[in-house]
């Protein structure tokens, strides 16, 4: 196969550069193949086959966010090791991408909220650390279990407090 | 929230928690010199870890600086939720995607907005 056909890149942001991912051309040929029979691709499957491999694949937002899910859904479905060459890379590259944006969306806004179950959970946790940690090598791990405990003390205390509300 | 953003949410609340305990970690051992290395929680997202990873302060400062990096024993990563952008040999560098990054991002309190 002569090498401009070896392959397909496609255009993938990353902390706001633009980064080539490639695909191997029997990796982009059997996900041509899947996204053929998936509502809403059909953008995509245009954009592959008009870019053929020589110019890299641009996709919107939206179509990467179909990609993603086409991709994850085989991750899923045969397991991250068995997905034909450079699915997972792509699927990563896309996820960065999303996580990106998103993140960005969220600038100025701060955590999550707090909520009872996801604190006690936290607490539960923390007190096992400590447990674990004194059993091991109570000189060692001295710190540790003073660190752990401030935490567990700080999520005792915002439980306290939503439990008040 | 789909299934697998959920799973990331949760898998990422847990490294936040992690890392909270492990900048106590580093506050606490704020005398010591930046070269001895402390013993810190590993990050990774099983809940039942509880493994410890000596670091020095220096090399921990530098990982901190990205709020979606944590650091996880070398078999201790889940490629669902985050890749490994660094291997230190015993321990490797992750960063978070997706929603768990998400999470990571927006709960890093050195990084909270006043």
């Amino acid at each position: 196969m002569p090498e401009r056909l070896d392959h397909v890149s496609i255009t993938v942001d990353r902390r706001g550069e633009a980064n080539a991912v490639r695909l191997p051309w029997r990796s982009r040929d059997y996900l041509l193949r899947k996204l053929r029979t998936t509502d809403g691709a059909e953008g995509i499957v245009k954009a592959f086959e008009d870019v053929g491999a020589t110019r890299p694949v641009e996709l919107t937002a939206e179509e990467k966010a179909v990609l993603y899910r086409v991709l994850d859904d085989r991750a899923f479905t045969t397991g991250f090791h068995e997905l034909p060459a450079g699915f997972f890379e792509l699927r990563n590259a896309l996820a960065d991408e999303a996580a990106d944006a998103a993140q960005k969306e969220l600038v100025g806004r701060g955590p999550p909220p707090d909520d009872v179950a996801s604190l006690r959970e936290d607490i539960k946790l923390i007190s096992a650390w400590i447990d674990l940690a004194t059993q091991r090598d109570a000189d060692a791990s001295a710190i540790f279990v003073q660190a752990a405990g401030l935490v567990r003390d700080e999520r005792q205390a915002r439980l306290d407090e939503l439990e008040m509300q | 929230m789909d299934l697998l953003d959920a799973r990331q949410a949760r898998l990422g609340r847990n490294q936040v928690l992690f890392r909270s305990v492990n900048e106590q970690v580093e506050t606490l051992s704020g005398t010591r010199t930046t070269a001895s290395p402390v013993s810190f929680l590993c990050e990774c997202a099983n809940l039942d870890c509880g493994s410890l990873i000596d670091l020095s302060l220096a090399e921990y400062e530098a990982i901190r600086q990205n709020s979606t990096q944590f650091f996880v024993l070398s078999d201790h990563v889940f490629p669902e939720v985050e890749t490994v952008t660094d291997d230190r040999g015993t321990y490797v560098i992750v960063e978070k995607f997706g929603e768990g990054g998400r999470v990571a991002a927006t709960s890093d309190a050195r990084r909270s907005p006043a």
